[in-house]
């Protein structure tokens, strides 16, 4: 690993401008950015310790029903919130269906935002790769593309985006909240991290220097509680990430769907938020039919990036099945194994 | 209650579990460096130049200043006809023949320090063409891994004669192409190594984390050209080994002679990139099989050609071919057959070499016989354990020798498969199957029956052509002035529990409490020689030699029993630690008291050797033991997403009489995960160009606790007739099934759609693979 | 504000109840300040890479893994570490259980599984049998097959629930 300055900054001014410079960058748990350190895979001259910085570690429920999540509250924390995980239970759901308990209790919600791809050849540095060195090349593009994207994905980058957490909170309307040095901004997640294009190294919309201070969810997210699921498919159920996985959440009004949110994980450069399906099923009955339906709508544009076309099919299958399991209720208590396909069935004979 | 059979706790957790064991990475010696190893980035190429900034040239080491120094490559020739020498200098020379091949060494205070100067020395290379395939590699006209070599084969074995016209009219004729993947060992810890010159000693002293010290010890006497005298290796506490930890590492060559040249001591910790990407691997085999059967399923003939992917350079010691050698001779299994051919290619290509994994070749054999099985049985239209009990070798039979002349040495292996069949409840699983599952996911069941040669003799490894055969195995046995037993043994203990359970054999012989027998092993040093625990040898072949070490030792007590009890010779029993004489007797500590410090009261013809044994052991037959078991396996197959969930898994095994039963089935257990993640997880791909996928632990995918189901085990415990206490070696055995028992368990939840996998492992893209293939091509 | 510096730098960390005061560099990482610095070697270092949980620690009572920290940003933080679990000679619950029901093998892994379970424990007294696999799922052990790891946490749940204060130990 590189020699790195390192600077612990008190408040937020000095943060932002530490962290302005050329090759700084912010470390807050910590846990994504020294993997890539270790590998060499980012160098940064300059650690900017935000872990410390006043008033970032809270979880705020606001007047209007909504709530805002300091950014540097922990994956664990805010999983393990009840009435947080009362009123967003996908959201709960898909935190703990990611990494493992020991960085969850590490890992921060701003992290989460900015982790990085697991592209076998983003983490290769002896072989190219766009995002790490501009212009190099693109060695995952038409190979065994298992974890590869089949949407959003350019010729310069097929690479996904990892976070299980953001494909809950993009579904949900998140909101991030950042500062910098021109003050603050907010950003809705789902146009916070861009496509690749021919910049597949620029993967958010922050400028040198800023930081993720917060993310919001709408009051209006919580009203999906009673049917909101997230379901990820992984190569093993112990730490793994999604080949392709789905949040699903419902309102059901009368037996008919008077609302819809789906997004998808493991599928795109960024958390997939699939609008045309949500429209597909208002005011249907959530059954097999138009869950299927919508599933179709999900994955229109997708087309394959390398030897991965099934994932279009599996994606399918996912969103139909996030969906089934939306409109079949919230458990009572979070499953044991969350996001897992594995879950207790009911009526299922296990030997 | 202590002694064999006793399910006792062990001895060495204690340490273990306070976080007090010395593993290598916890040992620092004052004025200790570290060193960080350059790596060829590229599978295949010339090295042209080093460029190396002058202000870090002095901490920077190639092969330009090992070889003149006198260092010589790692040589592991097979004793096998044919077979081509591959030599590899500890660093690379002026070639690099894999991605991960160590092509230079950085010295420095820290291990960052070492790190960052590793990062500045920069290699031009000149590509080559890499061999990446074992088939594109055996193939006329492949650029050759070693130049002066006339194709890429290290070793081309065979086994039998053609016997086509015997089964022409065979009337089931099974082929298949079956493909087992590169994997990687991964044991907890990896490898390491601490390297000291002992002034007082004249030794060079290196603590490695390995399962055979004195084998490295030998490599290192070679590669050095140092006297085996002036070489110590001590193992300390080993964190897991499974095959990977034996081996000499050019690693472990590299850094012995930057001891010596550098004169400080100095430490290597391999991390786990290099562990995945440069260690040496297994298991990569392809197979083409035909069996021929009639028309009940029994087997009349088996054919078959099989390549091992060898990789770049044959290891030290077990050579590049053992894999495939013992293919040749164990593919025909637990099966009673008459005609079996068998080739074998051992293929050199631009990947890591390959060292024999726990299960090492018995795994993949069991993966491709199991499913042809299977296959006839479909073929035949009957259940597949009807197929397997009609070509089981039968109890009466035993001892039985077997087409490649393998002495099964006792056991009902008929009867392991009746009450896996019956343990697994076959028929609730068949109705299950009729009704269908409420989430519309697809069952099946699978078995598949090995067995498992373990603590092969001398004649056996001879006939495998390795450099390292083993011979009788030694262990001391002392006995302390104050009644204590220390045992010294050349095996190495890293997890299988030798401390506890060599006590127990002792315990059993002498009746001294194990809490004051001790086993001091691993150092060469201290210990007798030993080829080190591989193979599922050391419980039968170090466990044996301390019964007869201790019966020796009780002899002599006897006799000065019977001269201070004053009692004749064949009066005298020992029992409990206690020795006796109608209503008199003694100690073991008494006894010892008197040799060590009261020496006149000794009889006159005392054994001048005292209460120190140096006992050599081999079992009755040089052919080792055979171990056999039926695994059985429930699993759901989710067809809409590929994945599988094993339901329930059963093991049904028979490994002799057991010395600790609950080290007996943490052996079954470790090994049926691994076998799982053999099965389903683990895979190390490599690119067009050579290029290792998986670096990290999240590319290689580990069985987690999520993975590995509760396994059942019903013992069956048929003794050996020719161990001590009739012990048969295990270690190996709950790895060799499981991917043949799931494959097929898999194949019988996919028959239903007429799908079938036959590669390894079982991954979710495979199965929606088949399953799609089986949509296009509709089953006849 | 701290001046930027790749220079030593001061931090103060208590371990097992005890505070240290060292000067490391900012790159040097928790898991070797535990171990090379501190000489606290029980902590295991097994994939370097955040994924085996070999390295587990206790940082302010929360399992976490100490390969992917840096000791710099343990300053001021407390550590447990497995040589704080016993108290003295007295093995805690959950040792003693691995050690009746062959929890262990070759040992490395087991650091860090007694770290992860006795957090476990902690916040769920009476787990089922699949939400112990998942809370230990971060952990990874190549020799035991996990299957005797589950009984052994179950076993030690059952005392602890018994004899809550047994499992005290110090971080």
């Amino acid at each position: 690993m590189n020699r790195f300055d390192y600077v612990r900054p008190a408040t937020f001014a000095e943060a932002i401008a530490a962290a302005s410079e050329p090759g700084a960058a912010y470390l807050a748990g910590g846990t994504n950015l020294l993997d890539l350190m270790k590998g060499g895979i980012v160098r940064p001259g300059r650690l900017v310790d935000v872990s410390r910085l006043p008033g970032l570690g809270a979880i705020e429920w606001l007047a209007d029903g909504g709530v805002r999540i300091g950014a540097l509250v922990r994956n664990s924390d805010l999983a393990h919130d009840s009435e947080f995980a009362r009123r967003f239970p996908a959201v709960a759901e898909a935190l703990l269906s990611g990494a493992s308990a020991q960085l969850r209790n590490m890992a921060t919600v701003g992290g989460n935002l900015l982790q990085r791809t697991r592209c076998a050849h983003f983490y290769d540095v002896a072989g190219a790769c766009n995002k790490r060195a501009p212009g190099a090349g693109c060695e995952a593009r038409g190979g065994e593309a298992r974890n590869a994207a089949v949407l959003g994905w350019s010729e310069h980058c097929i690479a996904t985006h990892p976070s299980d957490f953001c494909v809950a909170l993009v579904a949900l309307d998140a909101v991030v909240e950042i500062a910098g040095q021109g003050g603050e901004y907010q950003v809705p997640l789902e146009d916070f991290h861009r496509l690749p294009g021919e910049t597949p190294g620029q993967e958010s919309v922050l400028e040198p220097g800023e930081l993720i201070i917060a993310v919001r969810l709408p009051a209006q997210a919580a009203s999906f509680s009673r049917h909101a699921r997230y379901l990820k498919i992984r190569d093993r159920t112990s730490f793994a990430f999604a080949v392709a996985s789905a949040a699903a959440a419902l309102r059901i009004e009368q037996g008919a769907i008077a609302a819809a949110r789906i997004a998808l994980g493991g599928v795109a450069p960024k958390p997939w938020r699939a609008r045309l399906a949500e429209r597909a099923l208002i005011g249907v009955g959530p059954d097999r039919t138009h869950f299927d339906r919508a599933a179709e709508a999900a994955l229109a544009d997708a087309r394959p990036s390398g030897d991965n076309a099934f994932k279009i099919e599996l994606a399918r299958r996912i969103v139909a099945r996030a969906l089934a399991l939306a409109a079949a209720g919230t458990p009572a208590r979070l499953p044991a194994l969350p996001g897992s396909p594995f879950s207790p069935v009911a009526g299922v004979l296990h030997v | 209650m202590f002694g064999v059979g006793a399910r006792v706790r062990r001895k060495e957790d204690d340490r273990l579990l306070r976080g007090r064991g010395r593993f290598v990475a916890d040992i620092a010696l004052v004025g200790m460096r570290e060193l960080a190893f350059v790596r060829s980035p590229v599978a295949h190429a010339r090295i042209l130049s080093f460029d190396i900034p002058e202000q870090v040239r002095r901490q920077v080491f190639t092969w330009q200043d090992l070889e003149p120094a006198g260092v010589r490559p790692i040589r592991a020739a097979s004793g096998l006809p044919g077979f081509k020498v591959s030599e590899q200098p500890p660093l690379a020379a002026d070639k690099v023949r894999f991605a991960g091949e160590p092509i230079a060494v950085t010295v420095a205070a820290t291990r960052a320090e070492a790190e960052d100067i590793a990062s500045q020395v920069i290699a031009e290379f000149d590509e080559l063409p890499p061999n990446v395939d074992m088939l594109a590699a055996a193939a006329p006209g492949a650029p050759c891994v070693h130049e002066h070599w006339s194709d890429n084969i290290f070793l081309e074995t065979r086994v039998g004669q053609s016997f086509e016209k015997d089964v022409a009219a065979a009337p089931v004729r099974i082929s298949r192409s079956i493909r087992t993947q590169r994997q990687c060992i991964v044991p907890l810890e990896g490898k390491g190594l601490v390297a000291h010159w002992d002034r007082q000693a004249e030794q060079l002293v290196l603590y490695t984390a390995t399962q055979m010290p004195h084998i490295v010890r030998s490599g290192l006497s070679e590669c050095l050209g140092l006297p085996l005298e002036a070489i110590r290796v001590i193992a300390p506490d080993v964190g897991g080994g499974f095959g990977w930890k034996g081996l000499l590492q050019p690693e472990e060559v590299v850094a012995a002679w930057l001891c010596l040249h550098l004169g400080c001591p100095l430490r290597w910790m391999e991390d786990r990139r290099e562990h995945l990407v440069a260690a040496a691997n297994a298991r990569e085999h392809h197979y083409e099989i035909t069996a021929y059967a009639d028309a009940d399923g029994r087997l009349l003939g088996v054919d078959a050609d099989a390549w091992v992917d060898a990789g770049a350079y044959s290891i030290y010691p077990f050579s590049a071919c053992l894999e495939a050698a013992q293919v040749g001779s164990i593919l025909p299994g637990p099966y009673d057959f008459p005609h079996y051919r068998c080739r074998t290619f051992s293929v050199c290509t631009n990947k890591p070499p390959i060292v024999p994994f726990r299960g090492v070749a018995r795994a993949n054999v069991c993966f491709a016989m199991e499913q042809i099985i299977d296959a006839i049985a479909a073929a035949v239209g009957r259940e597949a354990w009807e197929v397997r009990l009609l070509n089981l070798v039968p109890p009466e039979k035993m001892p039985f020798d077997n087409i490649t002349g393998k002495h099964f040495d006792s056991g009902d292996y008929p009867e392991s498969l009746r009450r896996a069949v019956a343990g697994i409840d076959l028929a609730s699983v068949r109705r299950r199957q009729l009704q269908g599952e409420p989430d519309g996911r697809l069952v099946g069941v699978g078995f598949a029956t090995y067995c498992e040669q373990g603590a092969h003799g001398t004649a056996v490894y001879h006939g495998w052509g390795i450099p390292m055969v083993p011979g009788y195995e030694q262990v001391q046995a002392r006995i302390t002035a104050d009644g204590g037993l220390e045992l010294r043994a050349g095996i190495q203990s890293h997890g299988q529990g030798m401390e506890t359970s060599f006590a127990q054999v002792a315990h059993e012989v002498l009746g001294i409490p194990l809490e004051r027998i001790r086993l001091v092993h691993g150092d060469t040093g201290l210990t007798p020689y030993s080829t080190g625990t591989w193979g599922s040898r050391s419980m039968v072949m170090a466990g044996g030699a301390v019964a007869t070490a201790c019966r020796r030792l009780a002899d002599r007590l006897r006799r000065i029993a019977a001269h201070l009890l004053q009692a004749r010779l064949e009066d005298v029993t020992l029992s409990g630690g206690m020795l006796q004489s109608g209503q008199a007797d003694i100690t073991i500590a008494e006894i010892a008291r008197t040799w060590y410090l009261a020496p006149q009261l000794l009889p006159a013809d005392v054994d001048p050797g005292g209460l120190e044994i140096t006992a050599g052991y081999k079992p009755k037959s040089d052919h080792g033991t055979f171990s056999y078991a039926t695994h059985a396996a429930v699993v759901a197959v989710d067809a809409e997403v590929g994945l599988v969930e094993i339901l329930d898994y059963l093991v049904v095994e028979d490994a002799g009489t057991m010395v600790n039963p609950a080290i007996v089935e943490g052996q079954i257990f470790g090994g049926v995960a691994q076998g799982i993640g053999t099965a389903l997880y683990e895979c190390s791909p490599y690119d067009d160009a050579g290029q290792p996928m998986a670096s990290t632990l999240m590319d290689y995918l580990l069985p987690g606790f999520t993975e590995v189901p509760a396994i059942r085990i019903e013992h069956m415990e048929t003794p050996s007739p020719y161990t001590e206490f009739g012990v048969k070696g295990l270690g190996e055995g709950g790895v060799i099934a499981p991917s043949a028992v799931l494959c097929n368990a898999i194949n019988d939840a996919l028959k239903a759609r007429g799908a079938v996998v036959t590669d390894q492992p079982v991954t979710p893209a495979r199965i929606l693979a088949a399953l799609r293939n089986a949509r296009a091509e509709p089953p006849p | 504000m701290t001046e930027p510096s790749a220079s030593p730098r001061p931090i103060r960390v208590s371990v097992n109840g005890v505070d240290h005061e060292r000067t490391v560099e900012p790159r040097l990482l928790l898991s070797d300040f535990l171990r090379h610095d501190l000489g606290l070697t029980g902590t295991h270092v097994g994939c370097e890479h955040g994924v085996c949980g070999a390295c587990t620690v206790a940082f302010d009572d929360q399992p976490v893994r100490s390969c992917l920290m840096f000791a710099v940003q343990a300053d001021g933080h407390r550590i447990g570490t497995i040589e704080g679990m016993a108290d003295g000679e007295t093995l805690h619950p959950l040792q003693m259980a691995f050690w009746e029901l062959s929890g262990l093998q070759c040992g490395f892994c087991t650091p860090g599984f007694l770290i992860t379970a006795r957090d476990f424990l902690a916040r769920n007294p009476d787990p089922s049998e699949q939400e112990v696999r998942e809370a230990l799922s971060g952990n990874l052990c190549r020799c035991t097959g996990y299957q005797s790891i589950v009984a052994a946490v179950l076993e030690a749940a059952r005392r602890l629930r018994q004899a809550p204060l047994a499992g005290l130990g110090k971080s």
